[in-house]
């Protein structure tokens, strides 16, 4: 009787999860189709998010009260021989949790755009490409099945590039849209060998058939090449320098997609796969190398910039490295959560930088700017709370996430090397933040006189505000209500416990003292090590040289002129050309109606075979 | 660089400034940049009776070799000049003005003033067309980088190339 | 069957007798009717084998949607060559249309048939409309010899099929695609056997090494031209192989490795000849070999995966590279230039054309959920399967396809307008209608690509 109760209970509670995703994707899509111009479209726009994230907050409460993860299979989408594909949604865990965070930060970034856009003339389809951006991800965050999870992947990639090149006169922005989808795409190498070897060995593309099905395999292929689609969405190390490129599109692209969703797309999705990488020891130790390289090659980088977008940009790329760090200790949920607590102050930041550039007039550098403090006092507020919960300032969302987890790093005994490396980009991360601050807002004005510096927009404030409120009890709601479910470590001595602080305050502490020093008049300039991650280590310098050179020169010197027009040409068309005229070039030769040496040649036959004849008889 | 048509004063002078420059990106704070300018307009100053000329282009290939070893790896850039955060960012909303000769006339009729008024101008620049030509005064690539007409060549003429001026897309949106 | 081909056969007398002055309109209208009567095929594809069992034609779930491409295209062909054959006589611009209209007939008949041996009369019927075209209504002088190579290549290359063709039929007394099953322990296999059935679908796809014909054939053809080739073709050869790996199974699984290899490796060199390709028609032409690269692979691999994965492939790629030749031929209309650089930015003039080219890179590129991806996510799964060695090639070349979409769409539709373009016509409805008719298929079949998949063997 009971069981049949919950039974009941269930069904219902799976079919308002279905209708409840149903309606939030009527309600996303609605404006896409809509073509009436009695509405402002952005306007709409915004409050279809508005509205979806209250939905969303339906699926939220019933994980909460329920506890319970759902899965809805809905529709067999078709068979290629005997495999069939469904669409497949699932509403668990990570997605209850992730669709309201992502629809809130959206939510506000969308307002901010409405005044950061307001004088573009495409404002509309801007509000357009974000959306479709928006849907893509939730089908990436929702999907149950490998091939939709594609999709979504795919769709976030490629709406990476439009948003990118949004300003498509220029052709930096070009270049750094193409540079964006080439390096996803050499992730998307990851996805296409995962979704051929579960094709191979499961059968299916079901997610759960998969986890259920490669128990007793070898999974370090299928891992290594979920680590590098990860990667590549997720810009870790080797793969990374196309996010500080794609700062080249305009903030709010900045803001959704290069700080809080896209680029998690990765980490996500490792953490939905995890059940596959905590099976191979060879993936996990990838995961913690690349992440911590990645948080402090990155970390080391953001210490140098100058462009206040790009320092946001190495910041985020730190922090990814460092939730894949997370994952490579074994603690998906505590990346998860980090990934949460991370869209909305990161978000914050770039609405922030926002406001500051479109304040200067389009100036970007840090050396330019000052005494912000005083001239938007709400953005100076919001851009110190944010790098406050950056920091990992106990109580701000922040430290929920990464205070667990550098705890959880410093209770494990995984490589001490890679794990002080993480420390080390933590520590950095108080130095760049502290950089932004000097620099921004504190000191003497550095910029003209006449910039149109004005932040008492409604829709900045408000959107600001949201996020701001985010920031501030996030950490703690989500905590609060959704306990994680590893035990977290309980005992620990003291200085373990304040790791996470202590690293940070020391970062702290000298970065003031070298400002300090800085400001007496002592030295200029300094040399390779600042050159090193000022120009991110190199890298875009040689590899971005190197390799389009090689591949073009090869296409053009080897595949074009030497294969395609010199060898097939004359092992082809040529050679038959050649041959067939010597050869009619002999026969020629006798057909030139010489009659007497013609007919001389057929007597002189005809005599010798009649000889012959004659002979033989 | 086109350094083999400079004069010796050009190439210092461009020293000069591409150094402040650099000094302005390494010292962000300005009295520390005051203090570095000082001393590098001193460092100028020294040398500048120098009469050798061996002795100067000596001076100037250290001065160049310095600048190199101590440039910033990424000096400042306005905005909107190339290599900035902004340049050329409008060009997308640049709509050239021929297009609107494409235009449907249910549409132009929407704007019945301004494409009378367009209409006097082509006729007037088919007018002024064939004197323009023959001086050889040419728009810079790229069309005219500022608002302001150039000087009409007799009193009471168009100004030459006035067509590309007024035709002149917005700079930014 | 004869409710297609009777009609398409009536379209000739229609095209002779009407008036010039309605020449155009009742032939594309009569045409889009037949290829909406065409659609009523795929009803009866849920079933497996024949169907429209007729005594020399019959369809099955391979060849029907590959003819309703053929009667797809037809009417589209149409449309789009109306603007440039406006400065024609009379007299050529009907016979155009009849060479267009021969060339479906000879298409469906080729698709349709159920007797090899027709289907190798059809398949080199096919090829006298084609040269017509080419050599008479090509642009430069170098139609000639593109003429010559089209016409030379895939001769030299069908003959050997001839050849196997009257083998088969000797021993066995029959060349019906229908009775396959019984005579085929008759046949003698033996690997040139194998190799002269294959040669002249290879050629055809092409493979790559024997491919210098094609690019030649797309640049030098008028847009019509190019739209058949890109679209349908191409497909014979895939049909073809698909068809006649049924009678000679190889009898070495070792015949099938270099030409697996050499496909798979020119997926790669043709995608780096794009990536430095200036003129459009070219870049476009040689994508359409890299594509054809991964349909030979899946094909030779002989798994139904593989059947199904070209199959599908092969109809996107059909929509796709068809309507890029169209895109490349509406710019060429207005700027009278294939090469890239002089073409750029235009964006800014033509917004909603800059979405039409979005949408086709993004087919070319295989975004999913469009029928590119799963063709090619099909294609890339099976010769995984065959030897996970591959993906390196068939990976390396998706990343190579991106990279050469994104560009020739970066190139041509992003970043200022050159100040050396002065003026561009509008585009006219009837281009916006050729691209939404390309376009609405493909989107169509994310719906229910079983249309184009469930090909059992």
């Amino acid at each position: 009787m009971m069981g049949q109760s919950e039974h009941i209970a269930e069904i219902i509670i799976s079919s308002l999860m279905s209708m409840t995703l149903m309606l939030l994707m009527g309600i996303l899509g609605f404006p896409i189709i809509i073509n009436n111009t009695k509405y402002n479209k952005a306007i709409f726009t915004m409050k279809a998010v508005k509205l979806a994230f209250f939905w969303s907050l339906l699926p939220a409460g019933l994980l909460i009260i329920t506890g319970t993860d759902f899965t809805i299979n809905t529709w067999e989408w078709f068979h290629i021989s005997t495999f069939t594909i469904y669409t497949s949604v699932k509403i668990d865990y990570y997605a209850a949790v992730f669709l309201p965070v992502a629809l809130y930060v959206t939510w506000s970034i969308l307002q901010f755009a409405l005044w950061y856009m307001e004088k573009d003339h495409n404002i509309d389809q801007f509000f357009k490409y974000l959306l479709i951006f928006l849907i893509s991800m939730i089908i990436l965050v929702t999907a149950n099945n490998l091939f939709q999870l594609f999709i979504g992947w795919e769709g976030v990639g490629i709406m990476s590039f439009l948003l990118i090149s949004w300003w498509f006169g220029r052709p930096d922005a070009n270049s750094a849209a193409l540079q964006a989808v080439l390096y996803n795409r050499t992730g998307d190498l990851g996805l296409f060998v995962m979704m051929a070897w579960t094709m191979t060995s499961t059968n299916s593309w079901e997610l759960d058939d998969i986890f259920l099905h490669s128990q007793n395999q070898n999974m370090t292929m299928p891992a290594l090449a979920l680590i590098l689609a990860a990667a590549g969405k997720s810009a870790q190390f080797g793969l990374h320098p196309w996010l500080p490129s794609a700062m080249e599109g305009p903030t709010p692209v900045s803001a959704l997609l290069h700080s809080s969703t896209m680029v998690v797309a990765g980490i996500f999705l490792l953490i939905r796969f995890y059940p596959i990488i905590e099976q191979s020891k060879t993936a996990m130790t990838t995961c913690l190398w690349l992440g911590s390289l990645t948080t402090l090659f990155t970390a080391a980088c953001a210490l140098t910039q100058n462009d206040i977008k790009k320092i946001i940009a190495f910041s985020t790329s730190s922090q990814l490295g460092f939730m894949m760090v997370t994952i490579g200790l074994g603690q998906p949920r505590l990346a998860f959560l980090h990934i949460c607590t991370h869209a909305f102050f990161k978000a914050m930041l770039f609405m922030c930088s926002g406001v500051i550039i479109h304040s200067l007039k389009n100036e970007q550098d840090i050396r330019k700017m000052g005494g912000m403090y005083f001239l938007t006092p709400l953005t100076a507020s919001c851009i110190t709370l944010g790098s406050l919960a950056l920091t990992g300032t106990p109580f701000l969302s922040g430290f929920y996430s990464k205070d667990a987890i550098i705890e959880t790093l410093n209770s494990s005994h995984l490589n001490a090397c890679a794990l002080s490396m993480t420390l080390i980009a933590t520590s950095f991360t108080a130095v760049y933040s502290l950089r932004i601050l000097y620099y921004v807002l504190g000191g003497q004005p550095r910029f003209n006189s006449l910039s149109p510096i004005n932040e008492n927009d409604p829709n900045l404030n408000t959107s600001l505000m949201r996020l701001a409120v985010g920031s501030l009890i996030f950490g703690q709601l989500i905590t609060m209500s959704l306990p994680p479910k590893t035990t977290s470590v309980l005992t620990m001595t003291l200085t373990m416990k304040m790791t996470a602080i202590l690293v940070t305050l020391t970062g702290l502490t000298t970065a003031l003292l070298l400002t300090q020093s800085d400001s007496l008049h002592k030295k200029l300039w300094s040399h390779l090590p600042l050159h090193f991650t000022t120009l991110l280590g190199f890298f875009p310098l040689t590899i971005h040289r190197l390799l389009p050179k090689l591949t073009l020169q090869m296409g053009h010197l080897i595949s074009s002129q030497l294969i395609d027009q010199t060898w097939f040409k004359l092992l082809g068309p040529k050679a038959i050309l050649k041959s067939s005229m010597s050869l009619s070039k002999y026969i020629n030769t006798i057909q030139l109606g010489l009659i007497k040496l013609h007919l001389m040649s057929f007597t002189i036959a005809l005599l010798t075979t009649a000889f012959i004849y004659t002979i033989m008889t | 660089m086109a350094s083999a048509f400079l004069t010796h004063r050009q190439k210092v002078l461009r020293l000069y400034k591409r150094s402040l420059r650099h000094v302005e990106s390494w010292a962000v704070h300005r009295d520390k940049y005051r203090y570095f300018a000082c001393m590098l307009r001193a460092r100028f100053e020294e040398n500048k009776n120098e009469k050798d000329m061996l002795k100067a282009t000596q001076l100037l290939k250290a001065g160049e070799e310095e600048f190199w070893d101590k440039q910033h790896p990424q000096p400042y850039i306005f905005p909107d000049s190339p290599g900035g955060t902004s340049y050329e960012r409008y060009e997308c909303y640049k709509l050239p003005e021929w297009v609107l000769d494409y235009w449907h006339p249910s549409e132009k009729a929407q704007y019945p003033d301004y494409f009378a008024k367009r209409e006097q101008w082509k006729k007037l620049r088919l007018q002024t067309w064939s004197r323009e030509g023959d001086k050889g005064e040419m728009t810079p690539a790229g069309g005219p980088r500022t608002e302001a007409l150039p000087p009409a060549r007799k009193e009471g003429d168009l100004p030459p190339m006035w067509w590309q001026f007024v035709t002149r897309p917005k700079q930014c949106p | 069957m004869m409710k297609i081909l009777t009609p398409t056969l009536m379209l000739i007398p229609l095209t002779w007798l009407s008036s010039f002055s309605h020449l155009w309109r009742p032939t594309l209208s009569y045409s889009f009717i037949i290829s909406t009567l065409s659609l009523t095929w795929i009803k009866n594809m849920s079933e497996t084998g024949w169907t429209s069992l007729g005594l020399y034609m019959a369809t099955d779930t391979l060849s029907t949607p590959l003819i309703i491409l053929t009667c797809w295209l037809l009417p589209l062909m149409i449309l789009a060559s109306q603007d440039h054959m406006k400065t024609e006589s009379q007299t050529r611009q009907r016979l155009y249309i009849t060479l267009l209209i021969f060339l479906q007939l000879f298409l469906i008949s080729a698709f349709s048939s159920t007797e090899l041996i027709m289907f190798y009369i059809m398949f080199e019927a096919t090829l006298i409309p084609t040269l017509m075209i080419i050599t008479r209504w090509g642009n430069q002088l170098e139609r000639l010899s593109a003429g010559t190579y089209l016409l030379f290549y895939t001769l030299i290359s069908s003959l050997p099929l001839l050849v196997a063709l009257l083998m088969i039929q000797t021993n066995t007394g029959s060349l019906s695609l229908t009775s396959a099953q019984f005579y085929f322990s008759l046949i003698p296999q033996h690997n040139f056997l194998w190799l002269a059935c294959f040669l002249a679908f290879l050629v055809k796809m092409p493979l790559y090494g024997l491919h210098l014909w094609l690019p030649k054939a797309h640049v030098e053809a008028p847009i019509a031209g190019s739209m058949i080739l890109a679209a349908v073709l191409l497909k014979l050869g895939g049909y073809g192989m698909t068809r006649i790996s049924t009678i000679v199974d190889p009898i070495s699984k070792n015949m099938t490795y270099p030409f697996i290899t050499l496909a798979l490796w020119g997926v790669i060199m043709t995608g780096l000849v794009c990536l430095q390709q200036m003129d459009l028609k070219s870049l476009i032409a040689y994508s359409s070999v890299g594509h054809m690269g991964l349909v030979v692979g899946g094909v030779l691999t002989q798994t139904s995966w593989g059947y199904s994965g070209a199959l599908i492939l092969m109809i996107a790629h059909g929509l796709t590279s068809s309507a890029l030749f169209c895109l490349a031929n509406i710019n060429y209309e207005r700027t009278h230039s294939r090469i890239m650089y002089l073409t750029r930015g235009l964006q800014i003039i033509f917004p909603l054309m800059a979405i039409w080219w979005l949408s086709f890179t993004l087919a070319n590129l295989a975004l999913p959920p469009l029928p590119n991806m799963m063709g090619e996510l099909t294609i890339i799964v099976c010769m995984f399967n065959w030897s996970w060695w591959t993906i390196i090639f068939t990976g390396l070349g998706t990343l190579i396809t991106a990279a050469y979409s994104l560009h020739m769409f970066t190139t041509t539709q992003r970043g200022a307008l050159p100040p050396h373009i002065t003026s561009l016509t509008p585009m006219n409805i009837k281009e916006h209608l050729l691209i939404i008719l390309h376009l609405l298929p493909l989107l169509l079949l994310i719906l229910k690509p079983e249309i184009i998949t469930c090909w059992s063997s």
